[in-house]
């Protein structure tokens, strides 16, 4: 091993965003820039995603990064608990993608019991040669 | 033939925790930049020793000097 990094994962890419909200089964609305919540109320977000099909989650931007906004009461679903299973679903997307490009495949994925996934990605190099 | 490996966790909250195998010297460190920029904020790293080593030289640099 040659170092060991622990990385703050914050959501600013929002192609992972997506992929990671679809990931966890709630489809991109792309025909809508609102979300419905309590008495049929709206609110504008940047990007739409199906909850419990009367009302909707949305991500919106703030500064640099991703915010959930939904009524959460509404649809039954726990903010502080989704938010985790978010951003870690956004720290899989974005590694997957990241590293592909630069030629790594995955050699090895397990969730575990305590739900952290573990990953071991690798890619050949060439090795040079003296005589 | 050599492989380079990231070994990753992403813990329940989203931290992701990653060990490079395979990379000597500083290479290490490129290896990861563009995934640490996509993720967010490095809070913390650890140099092991590999990273103090120097990097195998390109043999075309080598010939070039050599000419």
């Amino acid at each position: 091993m040659s170092h060991l990094t622990t990385i703050t994962t914050k959501m600013t890419d929002p192609e992972f965003a997506i992929d990671a909200m679809q990931n966890l089964g709630h489809a991109l609305q792309s025909d809508r820039s609102s979300i419905r919540g309590f008495a049929g109320r709206t609110t504008e977000v940047d990007y739409c995603f199906a909850g419990n099909g009367r009302y909707d989650i949305g991500l919106r931007k703030r500064g640099a990064t991703y915010e959930l906004v939904a009524d959460w009461m509404l649809l039954g679903i726990d903010q502080t608990a989704f938010c985790k299973r978010l951003t870690q679903r956004y720290a899989y997307c974005a590694t997957r993608h990241q590293l592909a490009e630069q030629g790594f495949e995955v050699a090895h994925e397990e969730v575990q019991s305590d739900g952290r996934i573990h990953l071991v990605l690798r890619r050949a190099v060439s090795v040079c040669h003296s005589n | 033939m050599k492989y380079e490996a990231i070994h990753i966790t992403i813990d329940t909250t989203g931290d992701v925790h990653l060990e490079v195998e395979g990379a000597a010297g500083m290479d290490c460190l490129a290896l990861t930049s563009s995934l640490e920029t996509a993720l967010g904020q490095v809070a913390s790293r650890e140099m092991k020793p590999e990273a103090y080593e120097i990097s195998q030289p390109n043999p075309q640099n080598l010939r070039q000097r050599t000419r």
